[in-house]
C-alpha cells in the first residue's frame, strides 16, 4: 500500500516576507486515513494544503503525494495531477453560482479523464452524480437547481458530492463547517465520512475547532509538526 | 452541451444586464461603421452607374456640379434654358454623333417629368453601358404620350393606357396642373437603379403643348387653347434645359467643351460626366471619409467599452476562477475562457449591428431613393463588411488579451485559496 503523503524536513517561506515560515519535519499518512488537522487562524493550515496540492511550491525538502514528488512535476503537471487525484471542499462558496447542481458535482469530471473513467464505471455518469447527491440527502428536485436556490448547509453538501466525483484518492477540506451551525455541523461530517469511508479515500480536515477531532483516526497540531 | 461553453454561457447569462448593455454598444458601433462604409460604397456605385456613353452634357452656364445634379441626378433646378437655336447649332456640328436635348421642370405626384425625343432611347447608356429597354409597351409617338420609369409606374401602380395630368413646378402637392391636357401612358421602362426610374418622360412637343397658354410659370387669364387646338399649332420647343452629346471621335471631347464654354450666342457650359461625376464624389469624400473615421473610433469605443467591463467583472468573478482551478481548471484554461468570452461577446456583437444596420437601410432605402437619387443595395454581406467584421474581432481578440492575461496571472498566484 502506498502512502497518501509523505513530508520530509519541509520548510516554506512566502516570498517578500521573513517574518512567518512553516516547517514541517516528517509527516506520513496513510492511504484510508482520516486525518484532522487543527491550529488556530493564521498558523499556516491553508498553506500547507497548498503545499500538498502542488498549488503553491516549497523552497525546501520533500513532498511526496501518492509516491510522486511534487518538485518533479512541470506546473501544468501539477494542475493535472491535482485535478486527477484530490478533491476540495472549501469554507464557503464552494458552488459556481450559475451552473445547477449537478453541472457543479460534474465539474471535475471536466477535467480529469481519469476522475470521468472512474465516475461512470459502475453506472452513467448522471447516474452516479445523482446517486451520490441522493446519498449525501440532496433531492432530486434540487438537482436542476442553481447554487444560490440551495442553502448553504446544501450547498456544503454538494461540494462533498463534487469533490468525491470519480473517486479521487485523496480529499482536502479546509474548514468545511465553519459556515454551519453546530447540529449541521456533526451531521456534515457524518456524511463526509460515511462517504470517504466507502471508497477508502484519504481525507485531511482542516479546522481551528479542536471538538471535531473525535470524529477522526488521526489529529494533528500544525504548531507540533515542525 | 460542452462544459466549455456552457461555461461561458451560463456565466454570461448570470451577468446579462452588463452583457446585454456591452452587446449593444458593440452592435451599435458596428452598425454604425458598416453602414456608413456601406452606404460610401453603393452611393459611389449608383453614383457612377446613372450615365455612361454621353460625351458631354452642355447647359445654360452656372456650375459644373450644378448642372450634372439637375441633368443627370434630377436634383435641383437649372437656373437659364437653352435657346433652341443655339441647340440646333451645336446639334449641327461636324463631330456630333448624336445629340438627346432634354427639357425640365414639370412634375406629376413627386415625380419629375422629361421632355425629350426618340434619340433618349436609342442613345442613352447608364451603367456598364447600358441602353433602356421596356418593360411593356413603346416609346411615345404622339405627343400626348408619357413613357414612365419602372419606379413611377411601381409606386403609383399606373399601366399602360391610364392617363396622366401632369403639374407645372416640382412640388409633390401642386395646384397648378396641366388639367387640360392628360397624358396616356405608352410604355413602362425597365428598372435601370438610376433617377430615369423615377422620371417620366414625354416629347419635347408634348411639354411645348402643356405650356403653350402659360407664360412666366402661370396660366395666361382669358388665353385657353385645348389638347386638341394645341396639336394645330407650331410645337416646337423655343428652350431647352440641357443636351446630352455623344461624338464620332472622343479626342476632339476637350475642342468642343472649350468651344461651347466660349459660345458667343448665349453664356453655355458643358461638362464631362466622367469628370464631373468624380468632382462631385470629391466634395462629398470629404464628408464620407470623416464619418467612417469617426465611426471607426466608435468602434473602437465599444470595443475599449466591453474590455473595462469584463476587467471589472474580473474582480468579482475571483472566486469563480478560483472553483475552477480548484475542480481541475489549468490557467490556460481560464484564460481561454475569457478569451473566448471577449471574441464571442464581439462576434455576437457584429451579428448583431449587421442586423441592425440592414434593418435602417430598409427604412433608409425609400427615403434616399426619393430625396437623394441614390440607389442603395440592402444586402450588407459584402466582402467589405466582411473585412470590416474580420478586422473588429481581431482587435477584440488583441483587446481581450488584457483580461485573459490577468485572470491567467492571477489564477496562477491566488490559486485555490478563495481569500478575500
Ligand atoms: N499569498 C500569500 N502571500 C503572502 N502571505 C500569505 C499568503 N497567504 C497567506 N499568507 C500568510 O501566511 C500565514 C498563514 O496563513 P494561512 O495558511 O492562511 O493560515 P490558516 O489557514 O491557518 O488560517 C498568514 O500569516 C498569512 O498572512
Ligand atoms: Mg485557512
Amino acid at each position: 500500500m502506498t502512502t497518501a503523503v509523505e513530508i520530509n524536513s519541509l520548510s516554506f517561506q512566502w516570498k517578500h516576507t521573513d517574518n512567518w515560515s512553516l516547517s514541517v519535519n516528517e509527516l506520513n499518512i496513510e492511504v484510508g486515513n482520516k486525518v484532522f488537522l487543527y491550529g488556530p487562524s493564521g498558523s499556516g493550515k491553508t498553506t500547507l494544503l497548498d503545499l500538498l496540492t502542488g498549488i503553491h511550491t516549497h523552497n525546501k525538502g520533500s513532498i511526496q503525494i501518492l509516491g510522486k514528488e511534487l518538485n518533479t512535476l512541470s506546473a501544468t503537471q501539477r494542475d493535472q495531477f491535482r485535478a486527477d487525484h484530490i478533491g476540495f471542499i472549501f469554507q464557503q462558496f464552494n458552488l459556481l453560482p450559475y451552473l445547477n447542481v449537478i453541472d457543479n458535482v460534474l465539474l471535475p469530471c471536466h477535467f480529469s479523464k481519469i476522475r470521468y473513467q472512474n465516475a461512470k464505471q459502475d453506472s452513467p455518469l448522471l447516474e452516479t452524480a445523482r446517486e451520490l447527491l441522493s446519498s449525501l440527502g440532496i433531492d432530486t428536485e434540487l438537482h436542476n437547481k442553481t447554487a444560490t436556490q440551495i442553502s448553504v448547509g446544501q450547498q456544503q453538501r454538494v461540494a462533498i458530492a463534487r469533490s468525491l466525483m470519480g473517486n479521487p484518492e485523496i480529499i482536502i477540506a479546509d474548514e468545511p463547517t465553519s459556515s454551519l451551525d453546530m447540529d449541521a455541523r456533526n451531521a456534515f461530517i457524518k456524511l463526509l465520512l460515511d462517504e470517504v469511508e466507502k471508497t477508502n479515500s484519504t481525507i485531511i480536515f482542516v479546522s481551528h475547532d479542536t471538538s471535531l477531532a473525535s470524529f477522526f483516526d488521526r489529529s494533528l497540531s500544525i504548531n507540533e509538526l515542525a | 452541451m460542452n462544459m466549455f461553453y456552457k461555461l461561458i454561457s451560463k456565466s454570461l447569462w448570470n451577468r446579462r444586464t452588463s452583457v446585454i448593455l456591452t452587446l449593444l454598444s458593440i452592435a451599435l458601433s458596428i452598425s454604425l461603421l458598416a453602414g456608413v462604409e456601406h452606404l460610401r460604397r453603393e452611393a459611389k456605385d449608383s453614383f457612377t452607374k446613372t450615365i455612361s456613353g454621353t460625351d458631354l452634357i452642355i447647359g445654360a452656364r452656372s456650375g459644373q456640379v450644378n448642372l450634372l445634379l439637375y441633368s443627370v441626378f434630377r436634383i435641383g433646378n437649372a437656373t437659364n434654358n437653352i435657346s433652341w437655336e443655339s441647340y440646333k447649332d451645336i446639334a449641327s456640328g461636324k463631330n456630333i454623333k448624336w445629340t438627346i436635348p432634354i427639357s425640365l421642370g414639370d412634375s406629376h405626384k413627386g415625380f419629375r417629368v422629361m421632355g425629350t425625343t426618340q434619340d433618349y432611347f436609342e442613345h442613352y447608356r447608364y451603367g456598364n453601358k447600358m441602353a433602356l429597354s421596356f418593360k411593356q409597351g413603346k416609346q411615345f409617338q404622339h405627343v400626348y404620350d408619357a413613357v414612365l420609369g419602372h419606379q413611377v409606374a411601381k409606386e403609383l401602380g399606373y399601366e399602360i393606357g391610364q392617363k396622366i395630368v401632369l403639374s407645372h413646378g416640382l412640388g409633390k402637392v401642386s395646384f397648378s396642373k396641366h388639367d387640360d391636357k392628360p397624358f396616356e401612358i405608352v410604355g413602362i421602362l425597365e428598372p435601370t437603379g438610376t433617377p430615369i426610374d423615377r422620371t417620366i418622360h414625354i416629347s419635347l412637343a408634348g411639354i411645348e403643348a402643356i405650356h403653350i397658354d402659360w407664360q412666366h410659370g402661370a396660366k395666361i387669364p382669358g388665353l385657353s387653347i385645348s389638347a386638341e387646338d394645341a396639336l394645330k399649332q407650331d410645337l416646337t420647343p423655343k428652350a431647352i434645359t440641357a443636351v446630352f452629346v455623344g461624338l464620332k471621335s472622343k479626342v476632339a471631347t476637350f475642342s468642343l467643351q472649350r468651344k461651347i464654354n466660349n459660345y458667343r450666342q448665349e453664356p453655355l457650359i458643358a461638362i464631362i460626366p466622367g469628370i464631373a461625376l468624380v468632382q462631385l464624389w470629391q466634395i462629398l469624400s470629404v464628408i464620407e471619409n470623416l464619418l467612417l473615421v469617426i465611426s471607426a473610433f466608435v468602434v473602437l469605443t465599444g470595443l475599449t467599452g466591453m474590455i473595462t467591463t469584463l476587467l471589472a467583472g474580473l474582480n468579482e468573478r475571483r472566486r469563480e476562477m478560483a472553483i475552477l482551478r480548484s475542480v481541475g481548471a489549468k490557467p490556460f484554461y481560464i484564460f481561454l475562457l475569457l478569451m473566448t468570452e471577449s471574441v464571442l461577446l464581439t462576434v455576437i456583437g457584429c451579428l448583431l449591428g449587421i442586423a441592425i444596420m440592414f434593418f435602417i437601410l430598409t427604412i433608409l432605402k425609400p427615403i434616399l431613393i426619393t430625396q437623394y437619387g441614390l440607389f442603395i443595395g440592402i444586402n450588407p454581406i459584402n466582402s467589405y463588411i466582411l473585412i470590416i467584421i474580420a478586422l473588429v474581432i481581431a482587435l477584440s481578440a488583441i483587446l481581450g488579451l488584457i483580461p485573459s492575461l490577468i485572470a491567467f496571472r492571477r489564477s496562477l498566484k491566488d490559486g485555490l485559496s478563495i481569500r478575500n
